[in-house]
């Protein structure tokens, strides 16, 4: 985390609400992007953001290490995401395409991963992909949003969601094995490829 | 080395969270085991793909209302010290439940010790007069109120419930011992 993040932090803790301003709009699109990515809805990421922030506002005197702003603030986003996401489990059929996902916000795979020709291809992963991360339990969820794809570190992902290193190694192996297993056709070595 | 599959390290691996000596320890398996090579594949694989998720972008407008709501929601709250939803409301809250609680539990004891004594004493009460006819009888009295006289207990049981003619004495002879007049 920056020195500058820490220094709003300092100032936000003080009251300056001013801080509080330039601190969302800093964290604003991580903490959407985390929130979509865990509940793939506009509606409920939406919900996330606004709640989380105003938690913020309201815990900030909670925080003891100001240079952990971001662990709090992933914190909050994805307990509350956590939650949403039991509460939602049972009412809704995990969708099933890409297309389906309410409004026009979607995830695209990078084109760093995929060359041109691979639109198709990279769309159908995508949606695999998806699909088979619906169907992990919710904490396995975010464990392997947060670690392979927001790119935190195991410990951070331990300090975010409040438990053991040890604990994250293993829901990440649940987790990636599931994956594998249920993306096995795609993932599997094509005729020609070895 | 023993010929032992390296699958549920392959993550550590991929991340970098291994020893060197770990990390030679898989490669060297690596080199000899098909199963494992592919394992390894498709988590690179899985891991990439993961990596290339990029965010959803609702545009610019969307995230500037969202730090106006965010703005405006706080607006009215005193201050970050002046919490809306404290945690110290969930403590106290808590406290109040289990304050309930004690006050329910110590109700209850009550409730309990005042049937038991109240049982105990009614019990003693009966046992006590029980006692007391067992070993020495019971009282009647006669017409006038005046004579009293006690009857063993034991007499009066035998002297209802004992046959009486020779017949019934056949049919429902006395216990051994019992006095036969």
């Amino acid at each position: 985390m920056t020195e500058e993040t820490t220094r709003l932090v300092l100032l936000f803790q003080k009251g300056d609400r001013q801080a509080f301003t330039k601190l969302v709009e800093a964290f604003r699109r991580k903490v959407y992007g985390l929130a979509f990515r865990i509940l793939l809805n506009h509606i409920d990421a939406d919900e996330v953001a606004q709640e989380t922030f105003v938690r913020i506002y309201n815990r900030i005197g909670q925080l003891k290490s100001p240079e952990h702003f971001d662990s709090f603030v992933y914190r909050i986003a994805t307990n509350y995401a956590i939650d949403m996401l039991r509460k939602r489990r049972g009412r809704i059929v995990a969708m099933s395409s890409e297309s389906e996902l309410p409004g026009s916000v979607q995830m695209t795979l990078s084109s760093r991963v995929a060359s041109p020709e691979k639109v198709l291809e990279n769309k159908q992963l995508l949606e695999a992909i998806t699909k088979a991360a619906e169907e992990l339990p919710p904490r396995q969820k975010a464990t392997l949003i947060l670690h392979d794809i927001e790119g935190l570190s195991k410990e951070e992902v331990a300090r975010i969601m409040g438990c053991p290193e040890a604990t994250v190694r293993s829901n990440l192996h649940i987790a990636r094995s599931k994956m594998k297993k249920k993306l096995e056709k795609l993932f599997s070595p094509k005729k020609g490829d070895v | 080395m023993t010929y032992r599959h390296t699958s549920h390290i392959h993550g550590d691996y991929l991340d970098g969270d291994l020893s060197p000596e770990q990390r030679n320890r898989v490669e060297r398996h690596l080199a000899t085991c098909d199963e494992c090579r592919q394992d390894l594949e498709k988590l690179k694989k899985l891991t990439q793909a993961l990596q290339g998720i990029e965010g959803p972008d609702p545009g610019k407008a969307y995230f500037d209302s969202l730090a106006d709501i965010v703005m405006a929601r706080t607006a009215s709250m005193t201050g970050p010290e002046l919490s809306s939803k404290p945690v110290t409301d969930r403590h106290s809250s808590g406290r109040q439940v289990l304050t309930t609680l004690i006050k329910l539990a110590a109700a209850v004891t009550l409730l309990f010790t005042a049937f038991y004594i109240s049982d105990f004493s009614h019990k003693n009460h009966a046992t006590r007069w029980a006692e007391h006819i067992g070993q020495s009888g019971y009282v009647t009295t006669d017409a006038a109120g005046t004579d009293e006289y006690m009857m063993p207990l034991s007499i009066g049981i035998n002297t209802l419930l004992a046959p009486t003619s020779e017949t019934e004495l056949e049919e429902n002879p006395l216990p051994e011992g019992a006095v036969k007049e």
